[in-house]
C-alpha cells in the first residue's frame, strides 16, 4: 500500500497534467500523434492512484518488496519510453529538414537561372 | 561528357576566390557549383563575382548535407561525372584531370585523391595522421581494400555513384563512411596520388576535443554500415 498523502498527490498531479495536455491539444499547440503516449501514461497513473491496491499486485508481480518502489520503477520506465520515442522522432525530423533544405537551395538556384535568362531576352 | 565540380563552402570568403579564379580560367568545359552551407560571411557574394553556379542553403547542414546537395543537383541535370573539391584551398585543381581520367576509361566508379601515395606536400599533423591511419586500417579489415587516405574530400565519381550519393550520403565527416557504403554496394574505388596544400585561412572544423567524438562516431558509423544489407 502507498500512503494517503502520496495517493492524493498522484491523483491531483495526473488529473492536472491531463487537463493541461488536453488544453494544449485543444489550442493546436500539441500534435495528438506525439501526445498519445503521455495520455496513456496519465490514465495509467490515475487508475493506479485511485486503486492503490493494484500497486501491491504490481509490486508482487515484479518481485519488489515496497509498493512505492514499484511506482518509481514504472515512472522511470515510462520516462525512458517517452525519451526514446522523442529521439526517434527528432532523427526523422532532422532527415526531413535536411532533404527540404537541399531541395529549397536547388530550387532557389533554378529560379534565379530562369529569372536571369528571362531578363536577358 | 557533362562534368560538374562540386565545392562545399562554409565561411570560406578568404579562400574560395583564389580557387574559383583558377577554375574559371583553366576549366571552361567544366561546370562549377558552389554549395554555400549557410555561411555567415561573404562567401556567397564572393562567388557571385565569378560566373559560377551557387546554391545557398537556407540552414547549415554540415559538410555531408552540403555535398549531397551537389550530388542531387548533378543527378537532376544528368551530369556524367562529379568532382568534389574542398573550398578551403587545400586541393590544387591541377589534379582534376588525373581524377577524371580513370572514370572516362571506366576503371573505377570513385577516384580518391590521396596525399599518402607519393607522400609529398602537406601531410597533416601527427595526431591527425594517426587518426587517418586508423580509419585506413579499419576499412582495410572490413572491405579488403587498402585506401591510404580515407578522409580525403578530393574525389571524383561517375553517374552510378552520383545517383547513389544523391539518394543517401553520410551526414558529418562523411568521407570514410561513404567508402564503406560504396564498397558494400560493390562499387570500384581507386586512389591516385595528389599533393595537398596547407589550409590558407580559417580553421578546420575538427578540433582536438571534437576529434575523439568524431573518431568514435565515424568508427561506429562504419561498423554499422558494414552490417547493413539495404542497397541504398
Amino acid at each position: 500500500m502507498i500512503s494517503l498523502k502520496l495517493q492524493i498527490i498522484l491523483v491531483v498531479g495526473s488529473v492536472l497534467s491531463f487537463l493541461i495536455l488536453l488544453n494544449l491539444l485543444r489550442r493546436y499547440r500539441l500534435e495528438l500523434k506525439y501526445s498519445m503516449l503521455w495520455i496513456f501514461i496519465m490514465i495509467f497513473v490515475m487508475i493506479l492512484s485511485l486503486f492503490p491496491k493494484m500497486f501491491t499486485h504490481v509490486a508482487n508481480a515484479l518481485g519488489i518488496e515496497m509498493p512505492v518502489n514499484a511506482l518509481f520503477l514504472l515512472a522511470i520506465f515510462g520516462m525512458i519510453v517517452i525519451l526514446f520515442s522523442l529521439t526517434v522522432e527528432i532523427s526523422r525530423a532532422t532527415l526531413k529538414i535536411k532533404e527540404l533544405s537541399q531541395e529549397l537551395g536547388i530550387m532557389k538556384h533554378e529560379l534565379k537561372q530562369i529569372n536571369d535568362s528571362c531578363n536577358k531576352d | 561528357m557533362k562534368v560538374i565540380l562540386i565545392i562545399p563552402a562554409y565561411n570560406e570568403e578568404k579562400n574560395i576566390a583564389k580557387l574559383l579564379q583558377v577554375l574559371c580560367l583553366d576549366y571552361k568545359n567544366v561546370d562549377v557549383l558552389v554549395i554555400n552551407d549557410c555561411s555567415t560571411d561573404n562567401t556567397s557574394k564572393v562567388c557571385d563575382q565569378f560566373n559560377v553556379k551557387v546554391i545557398n542553403l537556407p540552414c547549415n547542414l554540415g559538410i555531408g548535407g552540403a555535398v549531397q546537395t551537389g550530388y542531387k543537383f548533378a543527378q537532376m541535370h544528368n551530369y556524367d561525372i562529379a568532382i568534389q573539391v574542398d573550398g578551403d584551398g587545400q586541393h590544387n585543381p591541377e589534379y582534376i584531370k588525373d581524377l577524371v581520367d580513370p572514370l572516362v576509361k571506366n576503371e573505377a566508379d570513385l577516384i580518391i585523391g590521396s596525399r599518402y601515395i607519393s607522400k609529398i606536400g602537406f601531410q597533416s599533423t601527427f595526431l591527425r595522421r594517426v587518426g587517418i591511419n586508423y580509419f585506413s586500417r579499419l576499412l582495410h579489415i572490413l572491405t579488403g581494400q587498402l585506401i591510404t587516405d580515407p578522409t580525403s574530400g578530393y574525389r571524383a565519381c561517375n553517374k552510378r555513384v552520383i545517383e547513389i550519393f544523391a539518394r543517401r550520403y553520410p551526414v558529418d565527416y562523411p568521407e570514410p563512411e561513404s567508402i564503406m557504403y560504396l564498397k558494400r554496394n560493390r562499387l570500384r574505388i581507386k586512389e591516385i596520388p595528389v599533393v595537398m596544400e596547407a589550409r590558407l585561412e580559417g580553421k578546420s572544423s575538427i578540433t582536438l576535443i571534437k576529434s575523439a567524438y568524431y573518431m568514435t562516431k565515424v568508427s561506429l558509423a562504419i561498423l554499422i554500415d558494414s552490417l547493413r544489407k539495404q542497397i541504398v
